[in-house]
């Protein structure tokens, strides 16, 4: 470059830099375009200079924020503000309500925010009415933020203002790259239909179809993220868990105290595994109750409280016909009715008594698990089966009252008898133990019914989740106390008689099956050396049985050896480990079974794989019962090889989180749970009891569809 | 056993339900705590049965206390209402180091006028959280049967304006009103609005 055109060029810029200088500071006598405030650089700047009558352009609010410091969304989310625009505006410009950019889901301190960190920009739209006169305006505004850090929030304003000419044509400005480049960051609108539902405590956000993009790289997504304009729907500390149905996605998302007023508002953003982040705009109106397509097949019918009260009561009645309940509410049945007082006083009393004990022990398990879920763990029903400490003491409490049956030993009268005798007007003591020891014994035995109505108590608050597990007691206590209050009923029983000791006797064995399943599945538990050890300390249980009877007193030598003896039979107890956490062994039935797990799942239906899922644990005996009479048998096997069906089962015998929460996202916590989702992603869920031909009819379903 | 007895176990086991209802519900009963107040007295809300007591979440330096407080309206309700018997308790729970945080000394300087029952330090945040307060002002009203009956924000435009006292509907105002007059609460519940309390 020569000197001359280097002079040349430098004289021009300096030209142009002057003259820009001079209109600027001509415009500038009367409004300011940037403050600088303590914290953050507000500026105000438009796309445009000259605008025809009835034209929009945007004007656009920007935030360069000191480091650490956030302003904030329309809705800030549990703390903060957002930002407030008071304009002055000539009365032939509308202005609308800002249009807010795709904002950052910030935790701090456990509270959930939705911030723009660093800097931030806040479009508004202006608009020049059609019958603006030409000529040139001032536009003055009043812009309010907040912005906060991790220790404080402070309040900043600016009056800012900028120059717009109405006229002929439109002129726009260097700033329209950067103002088309912001409108580009803007949440996509969708023409897709979106809908909301309220379903108990959730709240669904139905988007049909999804997002073309999204759907096709549904494999990729990472984390799915609801920003809700409206305050008070939802518990925000949570992230929404999503379904595919083909190409419908659903988000539940947990509901907070408010419920939505005709129209939920927000952005639902995607963060895909690459880091990409992809944001489109909710507006979901309510869905319609007719619109029988698609979802509507997967509402499990919601039942009232009511309803799974009733459930638990009758589970409760039914718990009374379990093997390990079934001895000891007969004996006790007959004990109150051989009783030499016959007085009805004394039987209703007695019977009042075992009811209590029963509801006693109910509540006392209710608090348990209500300290346990306070703490955070994650119980569901059968949770106390799932430590191999409590199921070694329940196979020693069953064996000792096995051993009774047998007649090995007696229970000295301090003690609670299960057998006869006791039934002494004015000493309820015994029937009241009996009742404890009835749930204790229970324990193991889920009934049928018990999985959903407790499943649903489980994820109640603490009073539905109390009321539930007494309804259970009271079903569970009702046979003898009918038995108790209507005389008449005991006419019904056979008469007392030698019979009865050949009975009692008799009834030892479903205890000691209840005793063999409990250490089955304390093999899955453990290793086998803990079984051997819990199987020698049942030996001893019985050797000390045996010399209790020998012993006439307990400060004889042979009652201080029996006590000894007792005592060794308890140390395996402490050997136990207190909480498996390693998978036991998975049930593997064939190659086409494979280890449930949700990402599997998803997987699986991303792919339009037909999935059936089946949760098990080796206490549950109603799994146990499905494994055997379908999913084990060659009919079923033979059945899901001729489909495309993927089977998936998961083993609930140890705690595992991930089933804890896929269970709770159909409002259960028990088991046995079995659910099969079509190629469409809609799913059903099973009867608890599966029976062979509506299985094979599900798979068929889930096939086909 | 007498049966009493186990009538009595019983009964004793549902109150210990009923205590284990801890989650901060509408119409549920408030959770009791014990705090210590700036002047060393020890505060329970077991001494308040039978009397409407407020508590106020509360951060001398955030801004949108600040706008209650510069606009005379919070205090303006402290005596207004502990006037016709209402106990209202202030709640500082900044942990130390912590913007709001203040010492019972520093606390007797900066609430020196407070109109409040009482302003109760809680530096461990333990009754913030066990109230679950988010934000301040953050706002809980408990009946005389001990029952949380309103909980959220304390008027209904969220800003840091002290203009905007006046224009706002004070939800808590409206809501002592009711209940004074034995009506139920209208709003019993809003999203709370402010600074995040500043625990540890």
């Amino acid at each position: 470059m020569s000197a001359l055109k280097k002079l040349v060029y430098t004289t021009l810029t300096f030209c142009i830099i002057v003259s820009t200088n001079s209109i600027k500071a001509n415009i500038n006598t009367n409004y300011q375009t940037v403050k600088v405030n303590p914290r953050a650089t507000v500026s105000l700047f438009t796309n445009a200079d000259v605008v025809k009558p009835g034209q929009t352009f945007y004007a656009v609010f920007h935030l360069q924020l000191k480091p650490g410091w956030h302003s904030y969304w329309i809705n800030p989310g549990e703390s903060g503000l957002a930002p407030a625009v008071n304009w002055q505006l000539p009365s032939n410009f509308t202005a609308a309500p800002i249009e807010y950019l795709p904002p950052k889901r910030l935790i701090l301190d456990n509270f959930v925010t939705f911030v723009y960190e660093r800097q931030a920009d806040y479009i508004i739209p202006i608009t020049a009415t059609a019958n603006a006169a030409t000529g040139k305006y001032n536009i003055y505004a009043n812009f309010d933020y907040l912005i906060c850090s991790k220790d404080a929030c402070e309040p900043e304003s600016a009056d800012l203002g900028f120059a717009i000419t109405v006229g002929s044509g439109s002129q726009f400005n260097h700033k329209t790259e950067t103002v088309e480049r912001l409108l580009a960051q803007q949440a996509k609108s969708l023409t897709s239909s979106m809908h909301y539902q309220v379903d108990g405590k959730t709240l669904k956000l139905i988007i049909k179809p999804a997002p073309t993009l999204i759907a096709e790289s549904k494999k990729n997504i990472k984390e799915v993220i609801f920003f809700p304009q409206q305050s008070g729907l939802i518990k925000l500390e949570q992230l929404p868990t999503t379904t595919w149905s083909d190409d419908t996605l659903t988000l539940r998302l947990a509901r907070d105290f408010k419920l939505p007023e005709n129209t939920i508002d927000g952005i639902v953003a995607f963060v895909m595994r690459d880091g990409q982040h992809y944001y489109y705009q909710l507006h979901a109106r309510p869905k319609d109750k007719d619109d029988n397509t698609g979802m509507a097949l997967t509402n499990t019918p919601h039942a009232s409280l009511l309803w799974y009260l009733l459930l638990a009561f009758i589970g409760g009645i039914i718990l009374n016909i379990m093997p390990c309940v079934f001895p000891i509410l007969s004996l006790k049945a007959i004990s109150i009715f051989e009783a030499r007082h016959q007085h009805y006083r004394s039987n209703l009393m007695h019977g009042i008594a075992y009811t209590v004990g029963i509801l006693v022990s109910f509540l006392i398990f209710a608090i348990i698990v209500l300290i346990l879920k306070q703490f955070g763990h994650l119980v569901g029903w059968g949770f106390q089966m799932q430590s191999p400490t409590v199921v070694a003491i329940l196979t020693y409490i069953l064996f000792i009252i096995g051993l009774n049956l047998s007649g090995v030993f007696q229970f000295s009268n301090r003690f609670a008898n299960i057998g006869q005798g006791l039934v002494t007007p004015g000493n309820y003591r015994g029937s009241f133990f009996t009742g404890v020891l009835a749930v204790v014994v229970a324990t193991p035995c889920t009934a049928p019914f018990m999985g959903t109505a407790i499943g649903f108590a489980f994820t109640q608050p603490p009073l539905i989740l109390t009321t539930i597990l007494l309804a259970l007691g009271l079903g569970m206590a009702l046979p003898l106390l009918l038995l108790s209050i209507v005389p008449i009923l005991r006419y019904c029983l056979p008469k007392p008689g030698h019979w009865m000791v050949t009975f009692k006797e008799f009834l030892a064995f479903p205890m000691y099956l209840s005793c063999a399943w409990l250490l089955w599945v304390l093999m899955q538990q453990t290793q086998s050396v803990n079984v051997l050890l819990i199987l020698a300390g049942l030996v001893l249980i019985a050797f000390g049985c045996w010399l209790l009877n020998k012993s006439k007193r307990m400060t004889s030598v042979l009652g201080i050896l029996t006590l000894i003896v007792f005592i060794i039979a308890i140390y395996p107890l402490y050997h136990l480990p207190n909480n498996t956490t390693t998978p036991s062994s998975p049930h593997k039935i064939t190659s086409k079974t494979n280890t449930f797990n949700t990402e599997s799942l998803q997987n699986l239906l991303a792919e339009h794989k037909p999935v059936m899922v089946n949760i098990t644990a080796d206490w549950c005996l109603t799994c146990k019962l499905n494994e055997n009479t379908v999913l084990n048998t060659e009919t079923f096997q033979q059945a899901l090889n001729n489909t495309q069906v993927v089977f998936l089962q998961g083993d609930w015998t140890n705690r595992n989180a991930s089933i804890f929460h896929y269970l709770q996202q159909f409002d259960r916590s028990g088991i046995p749970f079995t659910i099969i989702y079509n190629r469409q992603g809609e799913y059903r869920i099973l009867p608890n009891i599966l029976t062979m031909q509506n299985t094979l009819d599900m798979l068929e379903w889930a096939d086909e569809n | 056993m007498k049966l009493r007895y186990l009538i009595a176990t019983f009964i004793l086991a549902l109150t210990s339900i009923g205590l284990c209802q801890a989650a901060v519900q509408i119409g549920q009963p408030a959770p009791m705590f014990t705090g210590t107040s700036m002047t060393g007295k020890q505060i329970s809300l077991k001494q308040y049965k039978d009397k409407i007591v407020v508590l106020e979440w509360t951060n001398y330096q955030c801004p949108f206390v600040k706008k209650m407080y510069d606009s005379g309206k919070m205090e303006q309700l402290k005596s207004d209402y502990t006037g016709k018997g209402v106990v209202w308790l202030t709640v500082v729970s900044s942990a130390p180091g912590k913007q709001g945080y203040v010492t019972a000394q520093q606390a007797q300087k900066i609430y020196k006028d407070d109109k409040a029952s009482a302003v109760i330090l809680d530096p461990s945040g333990d009754i913030g959280k066990l109230y679950n307060a988010k934000t301040t002002p953050e706002i809980f009203i408990i009946n005389k049967k001990g029952k949380l009956v309103y909980m959220g924000a304390i008027d209904s435009i969220p800003s840091t304006k002290v203009t905007d006292v006046a224009k706002a509907n004070n939800y808590v105002e409206t809501a002592l009103n009711e209940l004074l007059a034995g009506k139920a609460i209208a709003q019993a519940q809003t999203t709370p609005y402010g600074c995040s309390v500043k625990y540890h």
